[in-house]
């Protein structure tokens, strides 16, 4: 018989309001026992228990378990996409990882058949995003870059970058050109581009090429900043740096170097030579991941963006940032554009904000799992059943 | 003044150069005397004032001479044992009070019962025959186990007197007995008890401030005359036209006895007695029904609030709604359980009992009735006041369980409401992730939160009882006294939550 209130209150009050014969101790204490044993199975109904440690719970291998850890937050997609936590992990001693399920019947299981592993940072988040929505964040990321590039060549060209930025960007970058050249220059590819070389030209190249390389490196600074513009101003894409100047500039000493009288030949065969190709590649590689790691032309960059002066050069890329800002965590956070929340995000702050590198484990379909893969087949990490 | 020591010494009272002095100073009596002989009923009459209930609390030993400002001289002889009544307490008479002090927590057998069952043992007028017939005769229109507040006035004016009779104390002394009664239901009355005292052996002295239908009635009348200080003795048989309209009503046939009021049986110890107390106050205080609703009312909602508008009352709505949803949950879970519900559903037991214990010590004392459980030689004051700590103690341990588990199961149940596509396992895991461990066993730190409840009860009720047993002589003073008892309660329980809290960081 489903629950009544109004028959609750009713018998109630026959029970305890209305008394035609006085107190009954014995129904009072029957009926307070009842009460208080209904309110203890309600309370008890509410209290957790150890999901990882039932007799239930899956026993999943990760292939690559050494280099992180396992967030206790288990996930299983619907059909839709959305994911839903689904249980709980944790990772034993032996690199088993044991997943409690919330409900080990639930019928998303017959679906979500194959266990995954993604990292749980922004990663999760784009690649649990619809195709819509990475498309509309690539779309806007795009817009953003050309703004910001289109922008920051404007600023190289303008006269308040010449007065004010143009020679401190110029001794930031000749400076790592020069402390490339004397790293490359201590390597062993120099020497080995020098002992490859007839004697004629190595003494041509060991008196004249650092003169002729300064004279031609002297606008390589300027034009590696025009080159690199959607480098530098793309916060998304962690892109290598073009390094075309700077080719250009090393063969234009070469060629310089032939005007100063060495054998046409002598200098075309240095130049078609491995050990050359080998040398320039190497300074390139060098100069690259120095001004990749180096804060001094970032910290200028900076500087330019808040810069009033130059901010009408960019008034465009600002607002497309701020657009872009706007959407992301719209878009990641409310998953497919629902009124649910996404409770993925929750895990990829704790994970972010804790400094940790967790790994997250998602329950798939089989096509879930591909489209997983292709979208980042680095990233994703398919898990494989232990029945031990 | 007469004076009779030889009655005495034979089974009766007798006082000799008796002087009262009020605390103000004003004489009551100055070297007063009476004497009553076994089995004699005497009038005490006298002007409202005069003094005739402070006697029969002197005589009754209720009476604090010294202590409250009282000065009392002379000395009482009864059954051969002599008092000062300068130093000593003269507890030789059983009273029957004017508002009868019956204890309405007990039935109407069980009041008799405890009498009894603190009476000095060895006394010879228990148990015989003639006694228990005696109050059957009082007794025997009275159903047993009905609750005292269910009689009338004149039955629970016998009963009263069954009971001071059951004490068996050596004289007896009736306040006021016909107060409230008609002319012929006072004369059965006191045709009652002096058909009492003639079976029992013993003397009684009854106040009356209207005498004259009674008059046929006494032995002997006394009176009281504040303006001489004096008691003067006059004869009873003035009045017999009061006789002749006595004569005239029916007798009252006393009714067979009822075997149900079973007094026969084995005598219940002190540990009996004090466990009926202490299981009417637990469920008065903790396990009554509307009590466990009460509580679990408080828990259900500090629930459904917290975990409502914790999560509806982010600034940004679902995104930092769901972002922050594990660490709110931990948080409301922590503050929930170790916080709030402790202090409100503390709060809440400690207003409605210290309510309680106010009310119910406040009308003992407006009522006299721990006043007659003194001078039934039952140490009320023990029984109640252990049994009310000790169940305030219990009680707010085990309520403030039951209110955290109510709590748990409704901010559960409103969590599912708000993210009904969730699994209820997910809330469970993290709402209690800062109250139970690893094991499902709550973390030691929890522990704080009992004693929180705890220490707070035991203050809240120590206070109560204080306030309730306050001097009282009016309706209103007793309802002062709640409403203070209230006040003092949850200020008690707050100092206490937030000195625990601070100490403990729980």
């Amino acid at each position: 018989m489903p629950f009544s209130p109004r028959r609750f209150f009713s018998a109630w009050f026959r029970l305890y309001v209305r008394r035609d014969r006085g107190r009954n101790p014995a129904r009072d204490w029957a009926f307070s026992a009842v009460l208080l044993l209904g309110a203890v199975l309600l309370g008890l109904s509410a209290l957790p228990s150890d999901l990882t440690g039932a007799a239930s719970a899956l026993r999943l291998n990760d292939p690559g378990r050494a280099d992180s850890g396992i967030a206790p937050a288990v996930f299983a997609l619907r059909d839709d996409g959305r994911a839903v936590r689904f249980g709980q992990a944790s990772l034993s001693s032996t690199g088993i990882i044991r997943v409690g399920l919330y409900d080990p019947n639930d019928a998303l299981l017959a679906r979500a058949t194959e266990a995954v592993s993604v990292p749980g940072d922004a990663r999760l988040l784009w690649l649990l995003a619809s195709p819509s929505e990475r498309e509309d964040l690539r779309g806007r990321a795009g817009a953003l870059a050309v703004s910001a590039t289109s922008g920051f060549r404007d600023i190289l060209a303008s006269p308040e970058f010449a007065e004010h930025y143009r020679e401190r960007f110029v001794a930031v970058l000749g400076g790592a050109i020069r402390e490339t050249w004397q790293e490359t220059q201590d390597s062993g590819a120099w020497r080995a581009l020098i002992r490859g070389s007839e004697p004629v030209l190595r003494d041509v190249l060991a008196r004249d090429l650092r003169p002729t390389l300064d004279k031609q490196f002297r606008g390589v600074p300027m034009a590696l900043l025009r080159a690199n513009a959607m480098t530098i101003v793309d916060p998304f894409t962690d892109r290598a740096w073009n390094m075309q100047p700077v080719e250009d500039a090393l063969k234009a000493a070469l060629v310089e170097l032939r005007d100063r009288g060495a054998a046409e030949r002598i200098v075309g065969r240095v130049m078609d030579a491995p050990s050359t190709a080998a040398f320039l590649r190497g300074f390139q590689d060098s100069l690259a991941r120095r001004l990749a790691q180096g804060s001094l032309p970032r910290e200028l960059i900076a500087e330019m963006i808040f810069d009033a002066r130059l901010r009408p050069y960019i008034a465009e890329a600002i607002d497309r940032m701020n657009d872009l800002g706007r959407a992301a965590p719209r878009l990641l956070v409310s998953l497919h554009g629902s009124k649910e929340p996404n409770m993925v995000s929750s895990t990829v702050v704790r994970t972010m904000v804790s400094g940790r590198s967790d790994r997250v484990v998602l329950f798939v379909s089989p096509a879930q799992r591909d489209e997983l893969l292709r979208l980042d087949p680095g990233t994703v990490r398919v898990l494989q059943r232990n029945p031990a | 003044m007469t004076t009779d020591t030889a009655g005495g010494a034979q089974g009766g009272l007798s006082v000799a150069d008796l002087t009262i002095l009020r605390p103000d100073g004003r004489v009551l009596l100055r070297d007063a005397g009476l004497t009553i002989g076994a089995g004699e009923v005497v009038l005490l009459v006298g002007p409202s004032g005069c003094g005739k209930s402070t006697l029969l609390m002197l005589l009754g030993g209720l009476l604090d001479s010294g202590a409250n400002g009282w000065d009392v001289r002379g000395t009482l002889t009864c059954g051969g044992r002599h008092v000062d009544l300068g130093t000593e307490r003269a507890d030789i008479g059983g009273v029957v009070f004017q508002q009868h002090a019956l204890f309405d927590e007990l039935d109407a057998r069980d009041n008799l019962r405890i009498a009894r069952d603190h009476a000095p043992t060895g006394q010879a007028a228990l148990g015989t025959e003639d006694l228990i017939l005696a109050i059957a005769s009082l007794l025997g229109d009275m159903e047993p186990h009905r609750e005292v507040s269910g009689y009338s006035g004149g039955q629970r004016q016998r009963l009263a007197i069954a009971r001071t009779v059951l004490s068996d104390r050596p004289v007896l002394l009736f306040d006021e007995p016909n107060s409230g009664l008609d002319i012929v239901s006072s004369r059965r009355l006191v045709a009652l008890i002096r058909a009492l005292c003639r079976t029992m052996g013993k003397p009684a002295l009854i106040a009356v401030h209207h005498a004259s239908e009674l008059l046929p009635m006494a032995d002997r009348v006394l009176v009281m005359d504040p303006t001489r200080a004096s008691l003067t003795e006059i004869p009873p048989d003035a009045v017999v036209l009061e006789r002749r309209l006595t004569d005239a009503a029916p007798a009252a046939e006393p009714e067979s006895a009822t075997p149900d009021w079973d007094l026969s049986q084995a005598r219940k110890t002190r540990t009996y007695w004090f466990g009926r107390y202490l299981i009417g106050y637990l469920w008065q205080l903790c396990a009554a029904p509307i009590m466990l609703l009460y509580i679990a009312a408080g828990g259900a909602i500090t629930g459904f609030v917290t975990i409502w508008f914790g999560f509806n009352y982010y600034s940004y709505g679902g995104l930092l709604k769901a972002l922050l949803h594990d660490e709110t949950l931990i948080g409301l879970g922590t503050v929930q359980e170790r916080v709030a519900l402790p202090l409100i559903v503390t709060i809440l037991f400690v207003a409605r009992n210290s309510a309680v214990i106010a009310a119910d010590v406040g009308n003992r004392v407006l009522n006299g009735r721990f006043l007659a459980m003194e001078n039934l030689r039952i140490p009320g004051r023990l029984y109640i006041f252990a049994a009310i700590m000790l169940s305030m103690v219990v009680g707010a341990v085990v309520l403030l369980c039951l209110g955290m588990l109510i709590g748990a199961w409704v901010s559960q149940e409103t969590w599912h409401l708000q993210f009904p596509n969730q699994y209820r396992p997910l809330f469970r895991g993290l709402f209690f992730r800062n109250v139970l461990g690893a094991n499902g066993w709550p973390l030691p730190i929890m522990g704080w939160v009992l004693v929180k409840a705890a220490v707070s009860a035991l203050l809240a009720s120590a206070a109560a009882i204080m306030i309730g047993l306050l001097p009282k002589t009016s309706g209103q003073q007793v309802s002062q006294a709640v409403a203070n008892a209230i006040v003092v309660g949850v200020i008690i329980a707050l100092l206490v939550h937030a000195i625990i809290s601070a100490l403990t960081a729980v």
